[in-house]
């Protein structure tokens, strides 16, 4: 078994352990998106943070500044040039400050104050010494106790539950044995296991709030969907061989292995905790990551069944394919093969290992295959109008 | 060679299937035990390992998934037909009563 348990970060000034080393340019309104991606294209080392929102919906404001200053102080960022148009209802001084309050550096563009190209050649300027500053930065030895991964499923098929969850389930046990954190999300996918649930938290407080979490988001589909909210699974989950919903959720759950649940937090919110901890969010998987990323989880173990590209600009996202046929389609896009587990002579628990080697490969600076084909996907943003 | 069928926790009283069983096949569980498909089972479905009585809880991941809506002989397929949820309200009260 594997004895490592410590990896090469970067360390910052709040304390957090990144394992990438980038400054983010982010956008606080989608009218200057283009001024992000020109800064980013002119500047290696700098992500973009550009999405659709940053004004009006003022029910969503809060949530949308918490989000991107969360993910502009995850571990992984250095620091930030935000880029503002001027007149949008996003508040971009409270943005700044939260990122400000970490000790990373930050600057504020607002492209009113001067247009398109002069806002570019500012920032680009501010981001090329930002980037010179983050490189002179060296790769400092981290503890896997320091490390806060992101458990999400999507794309899920038949064999999801049976290699692939139970596969990063073991990697999220052995985190949280050495003192780490992992994160279950997607609500709607615990939709059923209450007792179970109840069984797995810390306390009869932890319990409850889940549980409430998890019955707003079954109010939530109970609107769409009317009374069968509590049953219903998709024809394709029943063809796939799932009976009922809490079989679904049940192998959903199995990416939290059998650790203890010790928090709850809302979308994006840092833990006060260690160890395993439910994040209250949707199920739909680009705003569930970015709620995770702004958490502060440095990676996101992603299972699939069917295959998905998808990246994220801040947290890499390791892919765990369920099943041999995936890999053979899609292999550029699937970091492991879970499919092997279903070999004659193979042991569940050798899987376990190979997890735990990816982890810290990934940590120490290898790029998944998201980062490499997915590099800088727009981010999106929690919205009330998602249908769960 | 890919494994027949596997059983994914000590207390599940079904297994899953993993590419297909025709009926009459037989498989082997890892702890010794062969099982003969009563029916055609499709890829990823459920195998029952045991009898279970009509009434009794099916069991998945040590889990609850459900229970047999009618008597269920091993190495019968295990779906809709014979497994049904528990009712959302009932998991709710039982949840009341726990905490």
């Amino acid at each position: 078994m594997n004895s490592k348990k410590t990896f090469m970060g970067y360390r910052r000034p709040d304390g957090g352990a990144g394992i990438r080393n980038h400054v983010a340019i982010v956008s606080n309104v989608v009218c200057i998106n283009s001024v992000v991606d020109q800064i980013v294209n002119a500047v290696p080392g700098t992500i973009p943070v550009t999405h659709t929102e940053g004004c009006t919906r003022p029910i969503e404001r809060a949530s949308h500044i918490s989000t991107l200053a969360g993910l502009a102080t995850n571990p992984n960022i250095y620091g930030a040039v935000v880029v503002s148009l001027g007149c949008e209802s996003n508040p971009v001084a409270e943005l700044v400050r939260k990122i400000a309050e970490t000790g990373r550096p930050v600057e504020l563009i607002v492209v009113q104050d001067h247009g398109t190209i002069k806002s570019f050649e500012t920032g680009a300027s501010i981001a090329k010494r930002l980037v010179q500053e983050a490189a002179a930065l060296e790769r400092v030895e981290c503890s896997v106790s320091e490390l806060m991964i992101g458990l999400e499923c999507g794309g899920s098929d038949a064999l999801s539950g049976v290699t692939a969850n139970p596969a990063i389930g073991m990697l999220s046990d052995w985190i949280v044995e050495n003192g780490g954190t992992t994160v279950l999300t997607e609500m709607t996918e615990l939709i059923g296991t209450n007792n179970l649930l109840a069984r797995r938290c810390r306390s009869a407080e932890v319990s409850k709030a889940v549980i409430e979490a998890v019955d707003r988001a079954q109010d939530h589909i109970r609107k769409i969907l009317g009374d069968r909210a509590g049953r219903a699974i998709s024809i394709g989950n029943m063809a796939g061989g799932m009976t009922t919903i809490q079989e679904k959720a049940l192998g959903c759950i199995n990416k939290g292995g059998t650790s203890t649940i010790n928090e709850i937090v809302a979308f994006g919110e840092k833990p006060a905790e260690k160890g395993l901890v439910i994040m209250d969010g949707p199920g739909f998987d680009p705003v569930s990551i970015t709620g995770l990323s702004a958490m502060g989880c440095q990676m996101i173990f992603f299972t699939t069944g069917c295959g998905n590209p998808l990246g994220h600009v801040v947290s890499p996202i390791v892919k765990v394919g369920s099943n041999d046929e995936l890999y053979e389609r899609m292999a550029e896009n699937i970091d492991i093969n879970c499919g092997v587990m279903l070999e004659e002579e193979y042991e569940f628990e050798n899987m376990k290992e190979d997890m735990i080697n990816l982890t810290l490969r990934v940590a120490n600076g290898d790029l998944t295959k998201a980062e490499v084909h997915d590099p800088r996907p727009m981010v999106c943003l929690l919205s009330w109008n998602y249908p769960a | 060679m890919k494994k027949k069928i596997i059983k994914l926790c000590a207390k599940d009283n079904v297994a899953i299937v993993i590419s297909g069983l025709e009926k009459g096949a037989a498989v082997n569980l890892a702890d010794g035990i062969t099982i003969t498909a009563l029916n055609d089972i499709p890829k990823s479905h459920k195998i029952a390992i045991a009898n279970i009585q009509k009434g009794e809880m099916v069991y998945r991941y040590c889990e609850e998934i459900g229970y047999a809506t009618q008597p269920i002989t091993i190495g019968e397929w295990v779906h809709t037909h014979n497994l049904d949820s528990l009712d959302m309200m009932q998991a709710s009260k039982k949840q009341e009563d726990i905490v």
